[in-house]
C-alpha cells in the first residue's frame, strides 16, 4: 500500500493534511457502518471502496490516463455522463461531504456558503483528495448561485467547462439544454480527441440506464415491509456510484440487488417489525456526509429511500435509445434530464409530486426534508413541501444542518421526538 | 466485552484472498478501514474486522491455509454508533 | 408491569429537575439542583438523595429525559424532553389537548399537544437567541441575575435591539450601555428580543387560538410572560411547579412503564 504514498506525491497532494484525512474516516466507518448487525454480505464490495477509498479508484483512473483517456470531474446529476462516456472519457463525482474540506473553502468564500460548495473548493485548493487532482477537467453546471460563483474561483486553478442549465421547464427551455448537451459534445470531443458518434452515444446511453436500472432494483427492494437493508448501506451504495465505472457498479448493484431479494423472500430484515420507515428529501448527502442517516437509523427509525441527488434523483427515468441521428439522441438525454425536480426550477411542483409518490411507494411512515446550511432553494422549498405532506396526513420534520458534529445532539433530540411521535 | 480484531495487511490484494477464506469457512468477518491507531506505518487501507467469538477460528483459519496478513490487533470498544464523530 | 412509583429525572443545560410519582400521581419527592459541569456525576447525586421509598427496587420504574438523558446509567429508558414537556404540561395544568412553549438553558421549544401526546413540534437550531442561555449572558452584562434582569424589565420602557443573535445582541446591548440607556430600558429590550425570538421560531405554530402554556425555567418571571403574551396576541399561562414539566412528564411515561 506504500504505493499509494508515491501516487499521493505525485498527484501533487498535500500528504501530511492528507493523513488527519485518513485518520478520521476508520472511526466514522467503525460507529456508522460496522457497529450494524446483519448487513447484507454483498455491501463487501463497497465496504472495500471505502477502505480504499483514496486508492483503488484513483490508481484506475490514473492507468487509464496513462492510455491517453481523458477524466472529466463533475458536480451534479445533471451533466450527462452519456455524452463523456461516448467519447471514451471517465466520469468522476468531485462533490465534497467532509467537514474536514470546509475551513479551506472558508478561506475563500464567504462563510454563508453551503457546506458542499465550502468542503469541494477546500478539498481542491487544500489538495487533499486524489479525485480532485486526477480530473483533467471539471464541469460545472448553474444549479445555484453559489456554485456558479465557485466555479469562477476553481477555474483559476484548473480547467472548467460551464453547462447552463435551465431554471424553468417550458419546452423551450428542454431545446436550450439540448443545444447545451450538443454544445457540450463538441467540447467533450475537443477534450479527448474523440468523435462522438451515433453508435457510441447510443451505447453509452445503454450503459448508463443498465447502472441506473440496477440501483433502481436496489431501491425497489427498499420498498418491501421486510426491510432488508439499512438506510446507510444503500445511502454508501449511491455515495460510491458517482465515482465507480459504470458497468462495474451496475454490475455489483445487481448482485447487491439478487441477495436484498433474496433476503425479502427469506423473511430477513434489519430492523425488527414495526420500526417507523423514513423517507429522507433535500440536499445532497456527499460522501462522507452519514451523519442524518447514522442519526435517524440510531433513533429507532429506518431510512427507506432518499428524494435526493444522492438518491432517486440519480436513478430515476432512462433516457430513450432509438434515435438515429445525433440530433434525437440528444433532445432524449435534454428530455430525460430535464425531468429531474431539482430545487433550482420555478415553479416545482414535480417535486412535492414526487416526495408524495414516494412516500406512498416505500410505505414511509414520516418524512424528514433536511436541508444543508445556506441552501435557499432546497430551504425555501420546506414551506410547500410540508404543506403538501401535511395535507396528505404525512409527518414532515424540517431539519438544517452542516457538515460540523457539534449540531448532533441537537439533531438527536429532534429526530427522536420525531420517531417518539410517529411510534404514539 | 466489546473487544474487536483488526487483521492488517501490506495491500488489499492479501486482504481480499483472507476475506475468501474466511467466508468459505463460515468464519463472520467485515472488510473494515484499518484504524489508525493500529496502522503504524501502514498506509489507509483495508482491514478485516473479527468479532471475539470468531478470532480463535480466523486464526486457524490463517495457519491451515498460511494466508499472508500483516498483524493482528485487537481493540475495546472501537464501534460507538452514538458518538457522533463524522468526518 | 406498572411500578407503583415513577421518577422523572430531566438533566437540562444549567439545571437538573426530578419529580417522584405514585401510581395515583401525587408528587411523593421533588428536586432542583445545578447541572454543574458533570451529568453524570449529578445523576449519580440525585440518585443517592432519593427518600428510601424511591430507591431502586421492583417498584420504582425511573426515565431520563434532557440533554443529559444519556448520562443516568440507572433509567429504564430515555425519553426525550419534546415528549416529555407535552406530557408534563397536559398533567400540570389538567387538560391534554395545548399549546406549549418550553423556554430551557439552551432550547426553546414549541410544542403542539393533543390527547397527550406530541402533534408538532419545533426548535431552535444551535443559536441561543430566544432562550435560557441569551437571558445569562445579557444578565451577566448589566450585571444583574437573570431574575434581577426580569424584574429590572418591569419598570423600563420600550427598547429594542434588533438582533435575533447572541452574539450581535451583546454588541448591541454593549452600544446602548455606552450610550447611557437606562438599565431598566436595556432589561426590556432583552425580555422583549426573547419574546420576539420565540415567536419567529414558532412559524406557524404560533397563530392558534386559545392559551399558550410556557414551561421551563422562564416560568417563574411575570414580565417573560407578558411580553410573550403581547408578541404572540395570546394569553400566556403558567403554573410554578411548570419548571419541572419534563419531569413530570417523565414520571408519567415512568409510571407507564
Amino acid at each position: 500500500m506504500a504505493d499509494y504514498v508515491k501516487m499521493w506525491e505525485n498527484l501533487g497532494m498535500d500528504l501530511e493534511s492528507h493523513d488527519t484525512l485518513c485518520q478520521v474516516l476508520p472511526v466514522a466507518v467503525g460507529d456508522v457502518f460496522m457497529s450494524q448487525e446483519n448487513r447484507p454480505k454483498a455491501m463487501d464490495f463497497w465496504d472495500l471502496v471505502i477502505s480504499e477509498v483514496h486508492g483503488i479508484r484513483p490508481a484506475e483512473l490514473i492507468e487509464e490516463q496513462k492510455k491517453g483517456r481523458k477524466v472529466f470531474g463533475t458536480f451534479c446529476v445533471f451533466v450527462p455522463d452519456e455524452v463523456i462516456i461516448a467519447a471514451d472519457g471517465i466520469v468522476t463525482g468531485l462533490c465534497g461531504g467532509s467537514q474536514f474540506w470546509v475551513p479551506g473553502g472558508e478561506a475563500v468564500l464567504p462563510k454563508n456558503t453551503c457546506p458542499l460548495i465550502k468542503a469541494s473548493v477546500g478539498a481542491r485548493l487544500g489538495r487533499t483528495c486524489p479525485f480532485f487532482r486526477i480530473a483533467d477537467v471539471y464541469v460545472g453546471e448553474t444549479t445555484c448561485d453559489g456554485k456558479k460563483k465557485a466555479y469562477e474561483i476553481l477555474g483559476q486553478d484548473v480547467p472548467m467547462y460551464i453547462m447552463d442549465v435551465p431554471q424553468m421547464k417550458r419546452p423551450k427551455d428542454i431545446v436550450k439544454w439540448k443545444e447545451e448537451i450538443a454544445d457540450f459534445a463538441l467540447k467533450v470531443e475537443e477534450i479527448t480527441g474523440n468523435k462522438v458518434t451515433v453508435e457510441k452515444l447510443k451505447d453509452a446511453i445503454r450503459i448508463i440506464n443498465e447502472k441506473r436500472k440496477a440501483m433502481k432494483r436496489v431501491y425497489d427492494a427498499r420498498r418491501s415491509e421486510c426491510l432488508p437493508i439499512s438506510g446507510r448501506d444503500a445511502l454508501l451504495m449511491t455515495q460510491i456510484s458517482f465515482f465507480d465505472d459504470p458497468e462495474r457498479c451496475a454490475k455489483m448493484c445487481n448482485r447487491l440487488a439478487d441477495e436484498l431479494e433474496e433476503r425479502i423472500r427469506d423473511g430477513v430484515s434489519v430492523v425488527p417489525s414495526g420500526t417507523k420507515r423514513i423517507l429522507v428529501t433535500g440536499t445532497p448527502l456527499a460522501v462522507p456526509n452519514w451523519k442524518l442517516h447514522n442519526i435517524i437509523e440510531t433513533s429507532g427509525a429506518a431510512v427507506v429511500c432518499e428524494e435526493m441527488c444522492t438518491g432517486t434523483r440519480y436513478f430515476e427515468n432512462l433516457v430513450d435509445d432509438s434515435g438515429e441521428t445525433l440530433d434525437e439522441l440528444f433532445m432524449a438525454l435534454a428530455e430525460r434530464y430535464m425531468k429531474n425536480n431539482c430545487a433550482c426550477f420555478t415553479p416545482n411542483p414535480g417535486r412535492i409530486q414526487d416526495i408524495l409518490r414516494l412516500a406512498k411507494e416505500y410505505k414511509a411512515d414520516g418524512v424528514i426534508d433536511c436541508s444543508l446550511k445556506f441552501c435557499g432553494l432546497y430551504d425555501i422549498e420546506k414551506k410547500s413541501v410540508a404543506e403538501a405532506l401535511k395535507a396528505e396526513g404525512i409527518p414532515v420534520l424540517s431539519l438544517e444542518t452542516d457538515y460540523e458534529d457539534s449540531d448532533a445532539g441537537q439533531l438527536r433530540t429532534r429526530i427522536e421526538a420525531f420517531v417518539e411521535m410517529l411510534n404514539g | 466485552m466489546s473487544e474487536r480484531y483488526y487483521i492488517l495487511f501490506e495491500n488489499y490484494e492479501q486482504g481480499l484472498a483472507l476475506h475468501d477464506l474466511l467466508d468459505e469457512a463460515g468464519v463472520m468477518n467485515r472488510i473494515a478501514p484499518a484504524p489508525s491507531a493500529a496502522r503504524g506505518t501502514l498506509c489507509c487501507g483495508m482491514s478485516l474486522l473479527v468479532g471475539p467469538d470468531m478470532i480463535d477460528r480466523a486464526k486457524e483459519v490463517i495457519s491451515r491455509e498460511n494466508a499472508v496478513y500483516h498483524s493482528i490487533v485487537s481493540m475495546e470498544n472501537p464501534l460507538q454508533p452514538m458518538r457522533d464523530r463524522y468526518c | 408491569m406498572s411500578g407503583t412509583y415513577g421518577v422523572g429525572i430531566d438533566i437540562g443545560s444549567t439545571c437538573a429537575k426530578t419529580v417522584g410519582m405514585s401510581a395515583d400521581g401525587e408528587i411523593i419527592w421533588r428536586d432542583l439542583r445545578p447541572t454543574g459541569w458533570s451529568s453524570v456525576e449529578t445523576a449519580e447525586a440525585i440518585r443517592k438523595d432519593l427518600p428510601d421509598v424511591l430507591k431502586e427496587g421492583s417498584s420504582v420504574r425511573f426515565v431520563a429525559t434532557g440533554y443529559g438523558r444519556v448520562s443516568v446509567p440507572y433509567a429504564d429508558k430515555c425519553v426525550t424532553e419534546i415528549s416529555c414537556h407535552a406530557k408534563g404540561a397536559a398533567f400540570i395544568f389538567g387538560t391534554d389537548t395545548l399549546e406549549v412553549i418550553d423556554i430551557g438553558g439552551q432550547d426553546t421549544k414549541l410544542i403542539s399537544v393533543a390527547k397527550g401526546g406530541v402533534l408538532e413540534f419545533a426548535m431552535n437550531d444551535k443559536c441561543s437567541a430566544g432562550t435560557g442561555r441569551f437571558l445569562e449572558v445579557m444578565a451577566n452584562l448589566l450585571s444583574v441575575t437573570p431574575s434581577g434582569l426580569c424584574s429590572m424589565a418591569e419598570k423600563g420602557s420600550e427598547t429594542r435591539i434588533s438582533s435575533l443573535c447572541t452574539v450581535f445582541a451583546e454588541s448591541e446591548v454593549i452600544n446602548l450601555i455606552g450610550r447611557g440607556t437606562p438599565r431598566e430600558n436595556i432589561a426590556w429590550a432583552v425580555v422583549d428580543s426573547i419574546a420576539q425570538k420565540v415567536k419567529t421560531q414558532a412559524g406557524k405554530l404560533g397563530p392558534g387560538e386559545g392559551p399558550l402554556y410556557l414551561t421551563g425555567g422562564l416560568c417563574d418571571f411575570p414580565f417573560v410572560r407578558l411580553r410573550l403574551g403581547k408578541a404572540f396576541g395570546r394569553e400566556v399561562l403558567t403554573r410554578p411547579e411548570a419548571r419541572f414539566a419534563g419531569a413530570y412528564g417523565a414520571a408519567v411515561y415512568a409510571l407507564a412503564l
